[in-house]
């Protein structure tokens, strides 16, 4: 039945682009039965996991390349319906072409997206992701703001080059493990074939961390979301960005306990990375003077928190429950408040036709619901409790501490990929005993300070950091709403006409599913 | 060699699909000479006539693959023809007279009959002989519009170049009869002449092999051969262009399978030795996939985009054989040619619209069609996908099986790793100078004057059909379990 998830979506969006029918109501209409569907398949398989695995996987008799099998598939699965249903109910484009066109690749980006995360052949699994990426393209160099064209070519050239890192690791992986399905690489693995490790997981992280924009290989990320139209900023940001994520807690879940000994290699290089993504971009966030931008950073910069989750689950050996489940909530509540947020933007920019910080101000006079709803999102992304974000947040950072006792620091000189580069860098010549003695000075500073706190981990002490990315957080949104809705009205702001309900619903929306999933978390464990 | 010798390689029964060929294109010819039908039923004939063969290609008693793309290759050129048969007209005869259309149907018959002759092969003999069949049909066609400088021009460049190449396949036919001793292509031969000779008569067989190899690469435009390419293409008439990146690569790589497959049963036997072979044909990979894409980059005339594709995308062709030793090396690379095939004719059908009603093969002659025409630039879109590998299209497939074909090779020979950045980046480049098209219809707007193209109801057909087939098969294979 999950073949109808594919199917509805590619014929609205031919009927649309082929037949010219009306571009939103169209769209809806699929939107509103991939959202039933979707909703139904969480719910049938949360509550009642034996009910009805075979009935979603095949179709007239056929088997197919698609089930929800995978524990994180009917979560994202959740996300991409929501996500989709609104970036398609608040649907405002500029004329009557432009909502074709802009319908018909958000019903396509959200089809990869659905794609992706129901497959359980590696190939569909890939091949959807990246068909998501041609109407972001366009959409981007034809629709988008700024500088568009050198933009999307930028994204387009990041995201071309990982994917075919991505593919090629992911290749050498099946072909390893004889085995092209993740089911059947589950089954491998029970079977006692282990993956060797170093280059293949390498490649993966490389290929999926930059699609989920890890530190370094983020530039494309900010300014591709800053410049997209609204709905290809909802969805691509809060919905298509999870894949690198799903794929790589995909492999470590099916992977279990060898999943140390194949990423384990590269941890304390991801958590300098992660790091990097929390604090670097964190501050590079505040420094923003246009609320896209800051918008566009700030995405970049809480996927952060769900690389710790995965580098706490790899170091725990696949054991740590909690960090995959935290996970999987903060990706659903990261996706939900983003795509709320930037929904909300676009309508700010259509009120006030400006986004600079400093030109608004005052909003919340004229447009009471408006300040509300962004602010309900704004606290959300912070982490405030009873919001979805906190569950996930929350459920990651104490994940990090599980079966950690003080005094007991993690083994230190095995072989990994960071102690290698620094060897190599101390290696070189005259840079090399300098590096060598700043590195001894970091080394031992370090040291110094994990002491202090009974003898953190590697992994603990990450989090430790990654905790002032709260700080972080809350210093620019609550700037941002502070410049954008209070204080006296600005220029920008009395050119404000007001918003017809219509507009607000599809923020609404999205705020009952923060709202529900933060009240009652036990949804999504 | 013997009359026995021929008669168990083949049977005068095996090539009556050839033979038939042969027998329209003389036909189409006396008809043209007695008869006074408009000149463009012929084409349509001719279209049917491959079409057919193309049917008994796919039968056991003339089963053969790369005839088979070749004779659906040459109908769907011959349609091509039909269409573009305004600006022959003007380019031939000079003003609207038909006069001297009709040979250009006929040549392709024979060329196509060549290909088909070429690809059950099993003798150098044979292998030049079918292979000349198609170059000098090809030679002509290729400066057929004689009142255009361009076409004359590639006329004589790929005269000149192809005879260099036919020298080189003489010369290592020589080679390989002094070493071996006979002109067939037979594992057990090779397996005879790796184990008794002595190290310097297999250098020469390893010269023989290296210069078959390069008349090969010729045809399939494969580095260090491929020089003729952008030129020839820019300049042939546009359906020519069409048979040489279609049927004529083919035919390059029914000749690249003759020559090198009968090494893959050597495989367990004389790993080092069939390693030599593989080796080089990954440095000549690795070469086409950086000259074809690396070069197509900085191209503005469509056609001579799709000149530089089909280097880069000969170069993902020839990394199947560094896979020899699996056993689908051969349905690989005709996967390939078909998904390669299907867009790349699609591609010339677009090209030779535009050209014949906004007058240029610029890039930039593309602009605004998705603003004016949106559903043929969805088409277009299709197969420039396709052509650059985007997923769901029959075009990633092929890419993918390349990939993996690599991925299985390195188990055999771990060495060829360094051939694995060389693929990536023709890849990705590939998303970046395809998408060139793409960006004109869709980004720029039309200019003060461009009308709505008028889309010849056979070129709507092909282009629906040849999307149709490349969304298929791009997308049942990554959603339905095979049972």
């Amino acid at each position: 039945m999950l073949i109808w998830l594919i199917i509805v979506p590619v014929i609205a969006a031919a009927l649309i682009g082929l037949l010219k029918t009306p571009g939103r109501a169209t769209a809806l209409v699929s939107a509103t039965f991939s959202l039933v569907l979707g909703v139904w398949a969480f719910i049938s398989t949360t509550f009642c996991p034996d009910c009805c695995i075979d009935c979603w996987s095949t179709i007239g008799g056929r088997e197919l390349w698609f089930s929800l099998e995978n524990p994180l598939s009917p979560i994202m699965l959740l996300l991409a319906v929501i996500v989709t249903f609104a970036a398609i109910l608040g649907l405002k484009a500029p004329d009557k072409d432009a909502e074709r066109s802009w319908a018909v690749s958000a019903l396509l980006l959200s089809t990869g997206a659905i794609g992706a995360f129901i497959s359980d052949n590696i190939i569909s699994f890939y091949a959807f992701h990246e068909l998501a990426l041609i109407p972001t393209f366009v959409m981007i160099g034809f629709y988008g703001r700024g500088d568009r064209r050198t933009v999307a070519w930028t994204a387009t050239v990041y995201l071309g080059l990982a994917s075919m890192v991505l593919l090629v690791g992911l290749l050498m992986l099946c072909n390893e493990m004889r085995a092209y399905t993740f089911t059947g690489m589950r089954m491998a693995i029970e079977s006692g074939i282990t993956p060797s490790t170093g280059l293949i997981p390498g490649l993966l992280l490389a290929g999926f961390g930059t699609l989920v924009s890890l530190f370094p290989f983020h530039a494309w990320a900010a300014p591709a979301y800053a410049s997209a139209p609204t709905p290809i900023a909802m969805l691509h940001a809060g919905v298509l960005k999870k894949f690198g994520l799903y794929g790589l807690f995909t492999l470590a879940w099916l992977m279990g306990p060898v999943c140390k000994d194949f990423f384990g290699y590269w941890n304390n290089l991801l958590l300098l990375l992660l790091l990097g993504n929390v604090l670097w971009v964190g501050f590079v966030t505040i420094a923003q003077t246009r609320l896209d931008d800051m918008l566009g950073n700030s995405s970049v910069m809480h996927m952060g928190y769900i690389f710790l989750a995965f580098a706490v689950y790899v170091n725990s050996a696949g054991s740590n429950e909690l960090a995959i489940k935290g996970a999987a909530a903060l990706m659903l509540a990261h996706g939900l408040t983003i795509a709320m947020l930037f929904l909300l933007t676009g309508q700010i920019e259509s009120q006030t036709r400006t986004l600079e910080l400093d030109s608004i101000g005052g909003l919340a006079r004229k447009l009471p619901w408006l300040g509300f709803l962004f602010g309900l999102a704004g606290l959300a992304s912070i982490g405030l409790p009873l919001l979805a974000n906190f569950v996930g947040e929350f459920t990651v950072f104490v994940s990090s501490f599980v079966g950690w006792q003080p005094g007991a620091a993690a083994a230190v000189g095995t072989p990994d990929a960071l102690s290698g580069i620094i060897e190599w860098l101390s290696n070189i010549w005259l840079i090399g005993p300098v590096f060598g003695w700043i590195f001894c000075g970091i080394n031992s500073a370090l040291s110094t300070v994990a002491g202090w706190f009974g003898g953190l981990g590697a992994v603990q002490l990450t989090t430790v950091f990654a905790l002032w990315g709260l700080v972080i957080s809350a210093v620019y949104m609550l700037r941002a709403f502070r410049r954008i809705f209070e204080g006296n009205t600005g220029l920008a702001a009395e050119r404000a006409t007001g918003l017809n309900s219509a507009d607000m619903w599809s923020a609404i929306f999205l705020a009952f599913f923060i709202v529900l999933f933060g009240v009652v978390p036990t949804l999504l464990f | 060699m013997t009359n026995d010798n021929v008669s168990v390689l083949y049977t005068w029964g095996q090539f009556a699909p050839e033979f038939a060929l042969v027998a329209l294109a003389v036909l189409i010819l006396m008809a043209d000479c007695f008869t006074r039908l408009p000149k463009r039923v012929y084409a349509i004939t001719a279209a049917i006539g491959a079409v057919i063969c193309a049917y008994f290609m796919n039968t056991e008693a003339y089963y053969s693959p790369f005839g088979m793309i070749a004779c659906l290759a040459t109908a769907l050129v011959l349609l091509l023809a039909y269409d573009y048969h305004k600006v022959a007209c003007a380019s031939i005869g000079g003003g609207d007279t038909e006069e001297g259309t009709t040979e250009l149907y006929s040549l392709l018959l024979i060329a196509c009959a060549g290909i088909c002759c070429l690809s059950v092969a099993r003798d150098i003999i044979m292998l030049f002989v079918s292979l000349e069949v198609v170059t000098l049909s090809s030679y002509v066609m290729a400066g057929y519009f004689r009142r255009n400088q361009g076409s004359i021009e590639a006329g004589v460049k790929y005269l000149v170049l192809g005879a260099l190449s036919t020298g080189l396949l003489v010369f290592g036919a020589a080679w390989y009869y002094g070493t071996t001793g006979t002109f067939a292509l037979h594992p057990g031969l090779l397996a005879d002449m790796f184990a008794r000779q002595s190290v310097e008569f297999q250098t020469g067989f390893y010269l023989s092999i290296g210069l078959l190899l390069l008349g090969a690469f010729f045809k399939a435009g494969a580095a260090p051969m491929q020089i003729w390419i952008p030129d020839v293409y820019q300049g042939s008439p546009t359906p020519v262009s069409a048979f040489l990146a279609v049927a004529s690569k083919a035919a390059g790589f029914a000749v690249l399978v003759a020559i090198v497959m009968p090494f893959a049963r050597l495989y367990n036997l004389f790993p080092d030795k069939v390693a030599v072979i593989v080796s080089g044909i990954a440095v000549a990979a690795a070469a086409t996939l950086l000259v074809g894409n690396l070069g197509a980059i900085s191209q503005n005339n469509a056609k001579r985009l799709l000149g530089y594709s089909s280097i880069g995308q000969a170069g993902f062709i020839l990394v199947f054989f560094t896979n020899i030793a699996a056993n689908n090396t051969v349905q690989c690379v005709t996967s390939y040619l078909v998904a390669y095939m299907l867009a790349t004719v699609a591609a010339f059908f677009a090209i030779a619209m535009v050209r014949t009603q906004r007058g240029s093969e610029e890039i930039s002659a593309f602009r605004g069609l998705g603003k004016t025409n949106p559903r043929t630039a969805f088409l277009i879109t299709v197969a420039f996908a396709s052509l650059a590998g985007v997923p769901l299209t029959y075009g990633f497939m092929v890419k993918y099986y390349s990939f993996e074909a690599f991925v299985e090779a390195m188990q055999y020979q771990s060495g060829l790793i360094w051939l694995l950045p060389f693929m990536i980046v023709g890849a990705a480049a590939g998303f970046y100078y395809y998408f060139k098209v793409l960006r004109e219809m869709y980004w720029e707007k039309p200019q003060e004057g461009d009308v709505t193209l008028q889309v010849p109801v056979v070129t709507a057909a092909v282009l629906t059909g040849c999307a149709i087939a490349i969304i298929w098969l791009g997308t049942a294979p990554l959603v339905f379990i095979p049972n």
